[in-house]
């Protein structure tokens, strides 16, 4: 019998029955829901709501108004043993301002981005958030969602922060987000290899010729054993985070001094890609293979590896290595010169508790907690005056690998993280990947991701 | 020289050793990355980043998978991957069952339209509705609870789309012998049809509770703590330059454990609903 042709009617008071109870079961799982432990700031389903719309409990209670009590929820972007040093500064922070608790939640580096543009756009950012590197603040602050923090200190923007970070988030007498580390691109090498190669494990490469003449005193193929290493992994913030310290070493630029066209295709870029094309085809000391800084480090804890370039981040880890493992600023060719990284905390607009926020940034600004803080995630202070505190200087006595990072710091410079910055990245990164596997020559490469940069820029 | 000539037979065997070689080879080529990521859950630090890499730990480290479980809160992120994928699966199922016969076996004013208003739906990007479901979700009081989890997914595109086909193509004299015997359409649909598409049934649960393990964007977005993270979102947080991949391989390969045991206890289910339906896993 043809569908049609069913007389019999569904049965709708059982379907709408059976529809109405699931309903109604979501509905009251919605109202009965649960924080969980020590969520207790947060809105329950069907709280009542303001006359702006937004739940009740979102609005700003009188304690947490005066900074007084509040739960503060931060994101942190740097998964691994540093987490565990974050939980004990807010342990600390708690101790000392009573009421207040700091949940620390990781959020990798790779998924901040995505989670916080989301929670900005739907008006529920977290009341603290860490942020690696310049591109995400710089953005949020274009965007108009962090907060001046000079409403809560006055002389803020006038404070001795290093020159580039000064640069970065002041705005006249605005300064938009707390710089709580920096860090600076160095070069880690194997003393013990440096031994076998005969070479004096205390003398480090200054040069780029010096790199070449250790890098294949070292390299011995057939034992995988590699001199440099260097990066070309063609995705954003990768192979040209490290290229750049080598084109600003040739004398070259990232970009024309009003940012709005490619600068890097010029005659010191297409020198600093040759210098990475003749590390892997010319002097065969380094591998044809993508690598980034994760295989950096991993490869480099083998013990096969002459150099390599990271932050200071790395310090902690290479401490714990099995061989002898020492550092030096980056070499420099016409001229001396290193990316400088950093790491932020900014208050956001539509947070829920800006005071109790700026109670732990200020409370972070206190020298002895700016020590505590980036002494353990293996970082550099962002503060000349922090670094001529006692507590940093016996820091850097027990860990000896940071004192060619504090050399570097002053000359160190920030990469480009204005306007399509990422995608430009990306094009820089994938003009490396070509060079180096020959797909391209150093300057047809080049140019071809200046033309695709000036498109971006010019959007 | 003659040529050698072959018997049928022996020309069979040939061909099912080459076949086998094959599948052994193919087998071998999906299941390495597993087999690398077990053995790397059972090394040292030191083991891992060797010039020479090794497949077989040299000393079996079972004490990671402790470590995982203490340092992390792993146990607590499989719970809930398993109660957010368990309820999902049952939604989906559910949910895909009614709108699935409604648009496959009644007749209503606008039916088709709706359906291929709903297919059209299929074709948007889940990055699309992201923050207008979020906002919802923030307004419902949801963010960072099972129900902002949950809810969103109960109901999917696919699994209605999946669902009506079945019912279009299932044979109508078994719901009409029903209703002559004075059955409901309620009862038949519960009582008579549905028995006869299980495995279509296990099918669609199988993918639904895989796709709610494994779904990462929502949970990125809408959990804020830790204590409610899923497993998958727990793991990428514990991802970085500075982190113990032994234990990252330990967890993972915790993560990969309900799913295995899922696949093992409803294989015939699920291969008889992929021959059923057309689906591809």
């Amino acid at each position: 019998m043809a569908e049609g042709t069913i007389s019999r009617r569904f049965d709708r008071r059982i379907f709408l029955a059976a529809s109405g109870g699931a309903l109604a079961a979501l509905m009251a799982a919605g109202c009965q829901q649960q924080a969980p432990t020590g969520e207790a700031s947060k809105p329950a389903a069907g709280a009542p709501k303001a006359a702006d719309g937004k739940p009740a409990a979102e609005q700003k209670a009188p304690a947490q108004a005066a900074g007084k009590a509040a739960t503060l929820q931060m994101w942190f972007d740097i998964p691994g043993p540093q987490v565990e040093h974050v939980k004990k500064v807010n342990e600390k922070f708690s101790a000392e301002n009573p009421g207040i608790e700091v949940r620390t939640t990781v959020v990798s580096i790779a998924e901040m981005s995505t989670k916080l543009a989301t929670a900005v756009a739907g008006g529920a950012p977290p009341d603290l958030a860490y942020l690696g590197g310049p591109t995400l603040v710089t953005n949020l602050m274009a965007a108009g969602k962090v907060e001046s923090l000079t409403k809560y200190q006055k002389d803020i923007a006038t404070l001795d922060w290093l020159d580039p970070i000064k640069k970065l988030l002041a705005r006249g007498d605005d300064f938009y987000a707390m710089p709580v580390n920096s860090g600076v691109l160095g070069l880690y090498y194997n003393a013990d290899l440096y031994t076998a190669a005969g070479l004096a494990p205390d003398k480090p490469p200054t040069t780029w010729d010096e790199l070449i003449k250790n890098a294949k005193a070292i390299a011995n193929a057939d034992q995988q054993v590699w001199g440099h290493y260097i990066g070309t992994k063609p995705i954003a913030w990768s192979a040209d985070q490290v290229w750049i310290a080598y084109l600003w070493q040739a004398g070259g630029a990232w970009l024309s001094p009003d940012e709005k066209q490619a600068a890097f295709n010029s005659e010191a870029g297409v020198e600093a890609l040759k210098f990475y094309v003749d590390l892997v085809h010319e002097h065969k000391v380094t591998p044809l293979k993508a690598i980034d800084n994760i295989v950096s480090g991993n490869d480099f804890e083998t013990g096969k590896i002459g150099h390599m370039q990271l932050y200071p981040i790395w310090v902690l880890r290479a401490e714990a290595m099995s061989f002898s493992v020492r550092t030096a600023p980056m070499p420099k060719h016409k001229t001396s010169a290193a990316p400088l990284g950093m790491g932020t905390i900014p208050i956001f607009t539509d947070s829920k508790n800006k005071d109790a926020a700026w109670a732990y940034l200020s409370w972070l600004m206190k020298p002895e907690n700016a020590v505590f803080w980036v002494s353990g995630l293996g970082n550099l202070p962002t503060r000349p005056s922090i670094r001529d505190t006692q507590a940093w200087k016996d820091h850097v006595v027990a860990h000896p690998l940071m004192q060619p990072f504090i050399d570097a710091q002053p000359q160190a410079q920030l990469a480009y993280f204005g306007k399509g910055a990422q995608e430009v990245s990306t094009e820089v990164g994938q003009a490396i990947e070509s060079a180096v596997f020959q797909r391209k020559s150093p300057k047809q490469a080049l140019d071809d991701a200046a033309k695709a940069a000036d498109a971006i820029l010019a959007r | 020289m003659g040529a050698v000539t072959l018997t049928r037979r022996q020309r069979r065997i040939a061909w099912q050793a080459l076949l086998y070689a094959l599948l052994i080879v193919a087998s071998l080529v999906v299941l390495l990355p597993y087999i690398w990521m077990v053995s790397t859950s059972l090394k040292s630090s030191n083991e891992i980043f060797t010039p020479v890499p090794q497949l077989l730990p040299r000393n079996p480290r079972w004490q990671n998978y402790a470590d995982v479980l203490r340092t992390y809160q792993v146990g607590q992120w499989l719970l809930n991957s398993f109660i957010v994928s368990s309820i999902e699966a049952v939604g989906v199922v559910f949910t895909s069952i009614l709108a699935g016969y409604a648009f496959g076996r009644l007749r209503f004013w606008g039916r088709d339209a709706i359906f291929f208003i709903y297919l059209g739906a299929m074709m948007v990007p889940a990055q699309v509705t992201v923050i207008p479901t979020f906002l919802i979700v923030r307004w419902l009081g949801w963010i960072d609870t099972y129900e902002g989890l949950i809810v969103p997914k109960l109901c999917a595109f696919f699994g209605v789309f999946l669902m009506r086909q079945f019912f279009l193509n299932f044979p109508s004299e078994l719901e009409d012998a029903a209703f002559i015997d004075g059955s409901s359409r309620w009862r038949a649909l519960w009582q008579i049809v549905l028995p006869l598409t299980t495995p279509a049934l296990a099918a669609l649960a199988i993918f639904s509770f895989t796709a709610a393990w494994n779904d990462f964007l929502w949970p990125l977005v809408v959990v804020n703590s830790e204590e409610m993270k899923t497993i998958q979102l727990g793991l990428a947080s514990m991802k970085g330059e500075l982190s113990d991949w032994s234990l990252i391989m330990a967890g993972a390969t915790l993560s990969a454990v309900p799913l295995t045991v899922l696949y093992l206890l409803l294989q015939q289910y699920f291969v008889r609903g992929v021959v059923t339906t057309g689906l591809k896993g």
